[in-house]
């Protein structure tokens, strides 16, 4: 807001107009002063004059009144009244001889008036004169008594007033001429002079102002010549500012060319890495495919073949190692996934103490050759975490492996569990983190005396615990050494496995067991990796499955034309013909012949959220992810109608809640266990009319909540509870068990905020779509 | 100043043999008119009170202007000369309110109307009176 105040300008006096108002007001008072003197002065003078003009006026007629009171000629006197009375000066006269009047007359403003009367004899400073006989001087024969006019007086002052208002007046015209003249002369002419020099002067050439001729020694020379410092300070700032300018635009253009220079490096840094990621995906992925047949053929082995223990260690030793391998490059494409947000966490009961003796045994040999002792203390096992076993494995297996690097020789790195809420685990050793790299201890490639060293271990641990809605802290000072605290979700109460063997890593919370009924279907395996097939016929049971292969997607295309198998396990990337083109081929073809369609799986090696959308989004019935174990695929094979129609058998991950229903979703679930249980116990008793109405309600209430799977579990049993096997059913009741206890439950707002997952992701899947399909 | 009068009187005796008569005033003899002094002459003659003290109108007559008898006269009474006389009477003559003597043209003239008016009054040398006629006053420096 602007003030009154401010708009007011400040009233501001030039020099000039204060200057003429002064002089202006001093000859005013002056004037004034002048002309009050000179009424006082000039009244006194004037009176006198006037006294003295009327004296002398009285003389002139002296002789006449001297004969007119002499012979008392009263014509003669009022003649001479009347001569007198012309004068202005005269207000009235009166002529007397032996005490009678001979004349008496007064003027009046309308002229001379006769008149007898007393009014002049009041008046006072009148001129009394006696007269003296004209034949005898000694002899009074009269009296001439003449009465001046104050008006005349006035007039008088009046008119010496003017004549003093006119000197005064001709004095200032010519003093202010004279100034006039002065000031132009003198000030303005020699002034119009340096502003014209000044206007014409070139600085910067080095033209300097001269002053006007006379001038030299005045003010006015002295103002040229401070001018003339200030130009050349002037000049001498501009070229200074100039050559600063100049310099500075050099070295912008310098600098824009290094940046330039500098975004087209990292423009082709950002390609490589691009580049880079985009190769070690890919061979991470091929990696996947030989390892998991690697990890897969001892237990084929086993079937058939009864190893000797020797053997059996060398086979085992195999398939760990496989297996290790497998999860370490799952971890690293995990790691990616992690880093983009696509990441999906499904926590299970993880044995921490478990996981923490079997890393520091593996670890045993190293720590006796540095002379480091691991000593872990805490609960005994188990000591349960709601959380990702490789992923915790992976944490514990850095920092451990840090500790013991860190740690002084001879030291003891000190393992403290606490199965407190949350689940905390201290690693403790004596050695202390530099204060160079304690600020940037977790980030990415940062590393300290380690040659091989990525600089990833701390950075994927922290990033690790931190998807596992948990938290990796360090502390760290000369004395106290180094500690790093690693905090995890507790188990929660309906998690607690009624058996250890649950939680064992890779292995399924619960196995089908060979005695699910494997219905009799026609199953076609796609893929370009021969040994893939293999492993993939000797895990599906041949009867009562009819397996059929194909390497690519023509020939599975061909094979299909010439039968409708129920299955389909399509890899998605192989020579001739890839999984979506194969798969669009299919479902047309399908449709021209007017057969059912096939469940059509794709398997891929891809596992990822994004793989596992767009597959769907392509028109696949399911996405199976490679390496599957044979469970999970005779599992799902299972949960196939006779008709091989899919029953989405793969449970979603992850439920996506609305952030308003989040709240209420313990509490749902908790309410949903007894309706399942009570599925199972009327599917025992095979009273399918109850089943048929248990399962439409559940249904209902899941769709409402958007556990979309189990809803359609439930459609399913709903439609089925008449003509399906009950051991199908009851595989199913399993699932959608499992599928309760292991779900992750997540608010759609945490999507946002914890896990970076675009909203528009699956519009931008959609659109992938072939429009063919 | 009484010695420088009488000084220039003297002179102008010595330069006039004619002067040496005396000067006197002279009435008519019928007017019954007794001595008169010097102011009652000079009321007369100059116009000022016109009257005998007995209450006649007196009727001054001045002796000829060329003559000598006229200037003498008025410088012994009221010691003016001609010029002032005559300036007197030309401002009273103004007024109209009185008026000067009347003027003979000779002395006889002068006789002639004495003897014709009874409140007549003039000046003569004191040779030249007859028994008509009554001194009044004499004139001299010394009154």
């Amino acid at each position: 807001m602007i003030s009154k105040k401010c708009l007011v300008r400040p009233r501001r006096w030039g020099l000039l107009p204060k200057t003429a108002f002064t002089i202006t007001w001093m000859a005013i008072v002056a004037g004034a002063f002048s002309i009050l003197m000179a009424m006082v002065l000039m009244r006194d003078r004037a009176e006198s004059n006037t006294m003295r003009e009327l004296g002398e006026l009285l003389d002139t007629v002296a002789s006449t009144v001297q004969i007119a009171c002499f012979t008392e000629d009263e014509a003669l006197a009022a003649e001479v009244v009347r001569g007198l009375l012309s004068n202005s000066a005269v207000l009235g006269v009166v002529i007397s001889a032996n005490n009678h009047d001979l004349a008496r007359n007064y003027r009046t403003s309308s002229g001379v008036a006769d008149t007898v009367g007393g009014a002049i004899s009041a008046i006072e400073g009148r001129l009394v004169r006696r007269v003296a006989s004209p034949f005898d001087p000694e002899q009074t024969v009269g009296e001439i008594v003449l009465e001046p006019d104050p008006a005349a007086i006035s007039r008088s002052v009046a008119d010496d007033v003017q004549f003093v208002g006119l000197l005064l007046g001709v004095q200032w015209v010519v003093i202010g001429g004279g100034l006039l003249v002065l000031v132009l002369l003198n000030v303005v002419r020699p002034m119009k002079i340096l502003s014209d020099r000044l206007h014409r002067m070139d600085a910067k050439s080095g033209a300097r102002l001269s002053p006007p001729v006379g001038q030299e020694n005045t003010e006015i020379g002295r103002l040229a010549t401070d001018i003339n410092e200030l130009a050349a300070g002037l000049v001498g700032a501009i070229d200074h500012a100039t050559e600063q300018t100049r310099y500075l635009q050099e070295a912008k253009e310098q600098v824009d060319a290094q940046a330039q220079q500098l975004e087209a490096k990292n423009a082709a840094l950002a390609r490589a890495m691009q580049v880079q990621e985009e190769v070690e995906r890919i061979a991470r992925h091929d990696l996947k495919t030989p390892l998991s047949s690697i990890a897969a053929i001892p237990a084929l082995l086993r079937r058939n073949w009864r190893p000797d223990k020797d053997q059996e260690v060398l086979l085992a030793m195999v398939e760990n190692s496989a297996k290790r391998v497998l999860r370490m490059v799952s971890l690293s494409l995990d790691l990616f996934r992690m880093e983009e947000g696509g990441y999906a966490f499904s926590p299970k009961a993880v044995d921490i103490s478990a996981l923490v003796l079997g890393i520091t045994q593996g670890m045993a040999d190293e720590a006796r050759a540095k002379s480091v002792d691991f000593h872990v203390s805490g609960d005994e096992p188990p000591v349960w975490a709601y959380a990702e076993e490789i992923l915790c494995y992976s944490i514990l297996a850095n920092l451990l492996k840090n500790a013991l690097e860190a740690a002084p020789r001879g030291t003891t790195v000190r393992v403290s569990i606490q199965p407190s809420l949350p689940v905390r685990l201290l690693i403790h050793n004596d050695g202390e983190v530099p204060v160079s790299v304690r600020a940037s201890f977790f980030n990415k490639y940062t590393t300290y005396g380690k040659s091989q060293g990525t600089g990833l271990g701390t950075y994927s641990a922290r990033l690790m615990a931190r998807i596992q809605l948990g938290e990796l802290t360090m502390e760290t000072s000369e004395v106290a050494g180094t500690t790093l605290e690693l905090v995890l979700l507790p188990l929660p109460e309906w998690e607690i496995p009624r058996t250890a063997l649950g939680a064992s890593l890779g292995a399924p919370a619960t196995s089908p067991g060979t005695d699910v009924a494997i219905p009799a279907l026609r199953v076609l395996l796609v893929d370009d990796d021969p040994d893939n097939t293999l492993i993939m016929k000797l895990f599906l049971p041949s009867p009562p499955l009819r397996v059929g292969t194909a390497s690519n997607g023509r020939e599975a295309v061909e094979a299909c034309r010439r039968r409708r198998p129920d299955v389909v396990f399509m890899d998605i990337e192989m020579p001739v013909m890839g999984g979506f083109d194969a798969l669009r081929r299919i479902r047309t073809l399908q449709l021209e012949q007017g057969v059912v369609a096939s469940t059509i799986i794709a398997f891929s090696a891809h596992d990822d959220e994004a793989s596992r959308r767009r597959s769907v989004a392509a028109g696949f019935d399911l996405h199976l992810g490679k390496p599957s174990s044979q469970d999970e695929i005779l599992t799902l094979l299972a949960s196939l109608g006779c008709d091989g129609r899919s029953t989405n058998a793969v449970p979603e991950v992850t439920v996506w809640i609305d952030e308003d229903l989040f709240e209420a979703v313990p509490g749902f679930l908790a309410s949903r266990r007894a309706p399942v249980a009570l599925l199972r116990q009327t599917l025992e008793s095979g009273d399918r009319e109850f089943l048929r109405q248990l399962a439409h309600k559940l249904k209902g209430s899941f769709g409402m909540y958007g556990f979309k799977w189990a809803a359609q579990i439930c459609r399913e049993l709903e439609d089925n509870h008449q003509s399906a096997d009950l051991k199908i059913l009851a595989l199913q009741v399993d699932a959608l068990e499992q599928h309760l206890a292991h779900v992750n439950v997540r608010s759609r707002a945490q999507a946002r905020g914890i896990f970076s997952v675009k909203p528009g992701v699956e519009n931008d899947v959609s659109e992938e779509k072939d429009p063919s399909d | 100043m009484k010695m420088r009068s009488l000084i220039l009187v003297l002179l102008l005796h010595l330069s006039s043999p004619a002067e040496a008569g005396e000067l006197v005033v002279v009435v008519n003899a019928a007017s019954g008119a007794g001595q008169l002094s010097r102011d009652q002459v000079i009321n007369i003659f100059l116009g000022r009170f016109r009257q005998f003290p007995s209450g006649l109108t007196a009727e001054p007559i001045d002796q000829p202007e060329d003559g000598p008898l006229r200037a003498q006269f008025y410088r012994l009474l009221v010691d003016k000369q001609m010029t002032e006389i005559n300036a007197y009477w030309a401002r009273l003559i103004f007024s109209g309110r009185t008026s000067p003597p009347l003027k003979a043209k000779s002395s006889d003239e002068v006789l002639r109307l004495l003897s014709s008016r009874r409140g007549g009054i003039a000046y003569m040398n004191k040779s030249e009176v007859n028994h008509l006629l009554t001194i009044v006053f004499t004139p001299n420096h010394d009154q």
